[in-house]
């Protein structure tokens, strides 16, 4: 407060001199009783102005959240001139009312809950094996959080955007996806919880059944933590499924995919940093590394990337070298659609692909507004611009509609060649 | 009398030949845009040559946004590094220097755009007015509005000038890319602006000039002229923020890839037209209405306190005219948010930047309860609309119950860690409107509410003498229930069909919203056809807390605006050109929600206090010049509808 | 079931306006009675034409809930 009228006096030491020179002539000079008054008003609402500035001053990069009160100060302050002064009364209530206004909402803004955005990752390339176990953890923070330090910070997010789905701290709510805190025993208890069925990754009854074909299930507690983010429906915790899947499917995306797309060294920091805050002995860097190279094939791994930290948006999904399945696993088809013939591609989102049956007759359907003449035309067509025909029951942009950007001419012509051959009721094709 | 005809069709070739100079510079425009800026046409054949000769200098790239290939041919987005070099800075954050400039710029420009419109729409409303007083009245009020608009032009200009020279002064190496960008069509920019100021000062000083039979109507042409110049100016400055937002044209290291309408259509350029022509609408409105406000509240007699509540009213209905379809037009937008990164969807709604949405969702209750307020005021000053004054408590109910649940976010808000999950992962259907049937609901509830309380105004002095005016009636009543009654069974259905189908249900809710607006203002008119008046329409009636109601609505949007040009711009995060271009000055950081409230705040009191300067010095004018006189107002003649 | 059917409620629309144009000739329109079946019939039906046909606008199904 101190502080506050030194400052305002300092600011204000002019003006309040002068209209004091005016009092003291109105007073003693003219002897004029009203005038007098009506200047010492002005003093008053000057020393006002004046304190509101000093407020704003003071505290303008501060964490202070009492800056509106300045505003408000004003409101008085011209409501008390608009008093006194009529013949502008008008303005001076107007613009009282204004301040009033901009008061009431800036109070609103301070009165909210203060986020304030991190720095943003620095755009050096990291060394993710030379680094020490705390380094590691350093960064893995800044991935979850976006900073050293932000994991204290409510609603602090990192690249990784964990955060908006699971907690991290003790007695977090965690609707959307389990609390992350305790993990490092957890994972080694899940992996013998009954509905995870180590080692027989076939009587698991979700809809993916091993992060590839071969993969296995984990066997340690950081093969677990491995297992979840690159196939996170692999195995759903109890009750954090998709809705109406019966914990069958996660709602998680493959963390190495895009679009969030870590590395192995992040998403070894990740894990560091998810046993070091819990005072817990971290595994080596290449034992985490190991970890995920049993669930992540060597095609699938994110090179790490040189100075742009979002996605690679031009990078192509699939070249069409690989073999149809997965063509359909790295464009996620089979995330939303059950496609006969090819494993993993369970999905129910969108509808099923039988096209060698469906697309002649979609063609036929009057609804049907599209160019294709024929059945390879037509799933071409629904690749590339999924809107052009929805399947009635499914909704309309729900599949993206990049894949004509994401999908090289021959993983295209490999899609459509095996589509166009999958018949309802007949033995789907065979995967070339 | 020959003499007087010659010498107006002199005039019309001179202001022909006038405006053909002026729209000259759009013309040579034209064939520049349309082959992608000049230069590749240009650049192209000297390509193949080159290429032939074997030459490997043209390099190619691939555009970032529409995967297009092109030649590359401007140098990469500069990598700053934060030093004095490519942020030179005085004792202060930079950031908040132009965050200043950049808002005072647009607050100005928004209001110059606005109005011409309004006086074209005016103009042409006395132009077709068969009463003649009416005719000169609505004449006057136009002519008011460009008087209004034309001090405020200048001061555009120079705040652009300083906007120009914060920018370049602050941040040389982002201002340079962007406009080694644009340079293609910088000179078009400059031409067009050169224009507009033209034809702005033609049709200001050629109002009295042009007051009959053709010349009016080559008067009011000269506004349709006045605003394609300015709506064009806008979305050319639009698509500099939208480059910014979503860039294209250029490849991933940022080269200009020759096609310079790649540039400037970019995914969200069209969508941020929109949204900016109805806000600036808006806006206009408030500032209009918050002089006749002020006017009012200082008027001496009855007669300009009559002329000025009608002015308020008339800018008032504008601006909620256009304030209606915003909602609509902002869905829009967030759509193609989403469609473009549901990263940056995600960040605005349900992430870092979700609180800022709260306080917009809060003001858009805010405008409508104002505008609300200021009709059941507004009621007041007729005659026979005491019969509605019992009703106006349940419709606080109704319209405060649907402001609450509008606020009220998706997910209840208990602690910040239930914000923070908010929106986004959960559901893969997020780019779709948002999953909020029960929000939409509320803000559905609100804007049918405004619209009866509209039509209520209507009938204010008024009964209607239709032979099946109680059927008329009982319909209304019938369908308007009914209209409620839909949108809140869709609001609570919401809750029991799977996300997926949800996101749907905006749209018949939408639908239900602009029945009630477009078919019951319909019927209403013709219900009032002919109707008995009570008592005419006292202009100047209108209770001093009207005038209030009328100044918070003007505030009140001023600072809307400057929230959601904060939210647009601060999205990009660290990014001076999404994914192109990276911020390392020491302000990459987003403020908090707080600080962003503050600036806000700032930037609305001083625009307001400088545009309310300018209104000051308008009336200093009008004082000068008694020759102007007032047309008398007929307030106490009865209104035709028009008027309403 | 019929009421899922937007058929039915474009008859239903369509009597009432057939019934407002009979009432009409009749000399009932400012019956209390007649006015509020009508508008109520109108009403209805036309509300769920806008929520049953703009749902399907979107390749998705109004009568979700009732089917399942």
């Amino acid at each position: 407060m101190v502080e506050l009228l030194t400052e305002a006096l300092a600011l204000g030491m002019w003006p309040l001199a002068i209209l004091t020179g005016f009092l003291a002539y109105f007073f003693i000079v003219k002897r004029d009783k009203s005038a007098a008054f009506k200047t010492l008003i002005g003093i008053l609402a000057t020393g006002m102005l004046f304190m509101a500035i000093a407020n704003y001053k003071i505290n303008f990069f501060g964490e202070s959240r009492l800056l509106p009160v300045s505003l408000a100060m004003i409101t008085a302050l011209a409501f008390m001139m608009g008093i006194y002064f009529s013949s502008i009364g008008a303005l001076f209530k107007i613009g009282g009312f204004m301040f009033l206004v901009a008061a009431a909402l800036s109070g609103y803004g301070n009165w909210l809950p203060q986020v304030e955005g991190g720095f943003p990752p620095p755009e050096v390339k990291l060394q993710f094996d030379a680094m020490t176990k705390e380094q590691l953890a350093d960064e893995g923070e800044k991935i979850i959080f976006g900073g050293i330090g932000q994991s204290k910070v409510q609603g602090a997010i990192g690249k990784g955007q964990c955060p908006l789905c699971h907690g991290f701290n003790e007695g977090f709510l965690s609707e959307r996806a389990p609390n992350l805190f305790g993990i490092p025993d957890r994972s080694k208890q899940r992996i013998d919880d009954p509905r995870y069925h180590k080692g027989k990754p076939a009587e698991r009854d979700s809809v993916q059944k091993e992060a590839f074909p071969g993969a296995g299930t984990g066997e340690s507690g950081q093969e677990y933590i491995s297992e979840s983010h690159a196939c996170p429906s692999c195995f759903v915790v109890a009750g954090f499924g998709v809705k109406g899947t019966n914990d069958k499917e996660s709602p998680m995306p493959a963390i190495h995919k895009p679009p969030i797309s870590l590395s192995l060294g992040e998403l070894a920091a990740v894990d560091t940093w998810m046993y070091a805050r819990e005072g817990r002995d971290a595994p080596t860097y290449e034992e985490i590394i190991k970890a995920y190279e049993k669930f992540i094939p060597e095609a699938d791994r994110p090179k790490q990337q040189e100075d742009k930290p979002a996605a690679g948006a031009g990078s192509l999904l699939a070249d069409g070298t690989e073999p149809v399945d997965q063509i359909f696993a790295k464009a996620q088809c089979v995330v939303c659609h059950t496609i006969p013939g090819i494993p993993g591609a369970t999905g129910t989102q969108g509808p099923k692909l039988v096209e060698g049956t469906n697309a002649p007759n979609r063609i036929k359907d009057p609804a049907y507004k599209g160019a294709a003449k024929s059945t390879p035309e037509y799933i071409m067509e629904s690749v590339v611009s999924p809107s052009t025909y929805v399947v009635k029951g499914f909704p309309d942009n729900l599949m993206p509609k990049v894949f004509g950007q994401k999908l090289s001419a021959g993983a295209m012509k490999k899609i459509v060649d095996y589509l166009s051959q999958v018949k309802e009721g007949k033995e789907p094709p065979k995967i070339s | 009398m020959g003499s007087v005809t010659r010498k107006k069709t002199l005039s019309v070739i001179a202001l022909s030949a006038m405006i053909g100079l002026l729209l000259l510079p759009i013309i040579v425009a034209i064939p520049a845009l349309a082959s992608g800026g000049g230069e590749p046409a240009a650049g192209a054949p000297p390509a193949e040559a080159a290429q032939k000769e074997g030459a490997a200098k043209i390099e190619k790239a691939r555009d970032v946004y529409y995967k297009t290939e092109g030649i590359v041919s401007g140098a990469p987005a500069p990598k700053t590094a934060d030093n004095a070099q490519f942020y030179p800075r005085y004792n202060f954050e930079s950031r908040v220097l132009l965050w200043f400039a950049n808002q005072q710029h647009l607050y100005y420009g928004s209001f110059v755009l606005a109005v011409p419109i309004f006086c074209m729409v005016i103009e042409f409303i006395g132009v077709v007015t068969k009463d003649k007083a009416m005719a000169k009245k609505y004449d006057q009020l136009a002519y008011d509005f460009i008087k209004i608009s034309l001090t405020a032009y200048s001061l555009t200009a120079i705040l652009g000038g300083i906007l120009i020279f914060t920018f370049l002064t602050l941040y040389p190496a982002f201002f340079g890319y962007l406009s080694s960008i644009f340079r293609p069509v910088m000179h078009i920019y400059a031409l067009m602006f050169v224009a507009e100021s033209g034809t702005l000062y033609i049709y200001y000083y050629a109002w009295d000039k042009m007051k009959e039979g053709l010349m009016k109507w080559l008067h009011l042409s000269m506004s349709v002229v006045l605003n394609v110049i300015g709506t064009l100016l806008m979305f050319l400055a639009n698509s500099w923020i939208g480059f910014m937002m979503s860039p294209a044209g250029v490849d991933e290291q940022g080269r200009y890839l020759g096609n310079i309408w790649h540039v400037i259509h970019t995914a969200l350029w069209n969508p941020l037209n929109v949204h900016r022509i109805l806000g600036n609408m808006a806006f206009g409105g408030g500032v209009v209405a918050a002089y006749a406000a002020y006017r009012f509240l200082s008027a001496k007699n009855d007669e300009e306190r009559a002329h000025y509540d009608w002015m308020g009213y008339i800018a008032m209905a504008l601006g909620v005219a256009f304030l209606i379809p915003l909602p609509f037009a902002g869905y829009w937008l967030m759509r193609e948010v989403y469609a473009y990164r549901q990263q940056m969807g995600i960040t605005l709604m349900g992430g870092l930047l979700a609180w800022l949405f709260i306080i917009q969702a809060t003001m858009i209750g805010i405008l409508f309860l104002s505008s609300n307020y200021y009709l059941w005021q507004a009621l007041g000053r007729m005659r026979g609309a005491e019969r509605f004054q019992k009703w106006i408590k349940y419709f606080v109910f109704i319209l405060v119950v649907g402001f609450l649940i509008f606020i009220t976010p998706h997910t209840i808000v208990m602690t910040p860690a239930e914000l923070k999950a908010m929106g986004g992962q959960q559901h893969p259907v997020l780019g779709n409107y948002g999953v909020m049937s029960a929000k939409n609901g509320g803000i559905n509830v609100i804007i049918t509410t405004t619209v009866l309380t509209f039509i209520w105004y209507m009938r204010g002095n008024k009964v209607p003498a239709v032979s099946w005016s109680k059927f008329g009636n009982i319909f209304m009543g019938v369908f308007f229930f009914f209209a409620y009654v839909n949108i809140i069974w869709l609001a609570i259905y919401g809750y029991y069909i799977p996300a997926n189908v949800r996101v749907g249900l905006s749209v018949p809710q939408v639908a239900t919203t602009l029945s009630c607006l477009f078919f019951m203002t319909a019927l209403n008119t013709v219900m009032m056809k002919g109707a008995k008046q009570l008592g005419p329409i006292e202009w100047g009636k209108i209770s001093v807390r009207s005038q209030y109601a009328l100044i918070m609505l003007a505030t009140a949007f001023t600072w809307m605006m400057g929230l959601m040009g904060y939210i647009r711009s601060s999205v990009r995060l660290f990014w001076h050109v999404n994914e192109i271009m990276r911020d390392n000055s020491p302000w990459a950081y987003t403020h908090t929600v707080g600080f962003g409230a503050n600036m806000i705040s700032f930037n609305v009191l001083f625009f307001w206090i400088s545009i309310m300067f300018v209104f000051w010095l308008g009336t200093l004018g009008a004082k000068k010049a008694p020759v102007e006189a007032k047309v008398p107002v007929p307030g106490r003649a009865p209104e035709p509808a028009v008027g309403h | 079931m019929i009421l899922t059917n937007p058929l039915f409620w474009f008859a239903l629309l369509g009597l009432g306006v057939v019934v407002l144009v009979v009432g009409k000739k009749m000399g009932l329109l400012n019956n209390t009675a007649f006015a509020v079946g009508v508008s109520v019939v109108i009403a209805v039906a036309y509300f769920h034409i806008v929520d049953h046909y703009l749902m399907d606008m979107q390749g998705l199904d109004y009568w979700y809930l009732f089917r399942k």
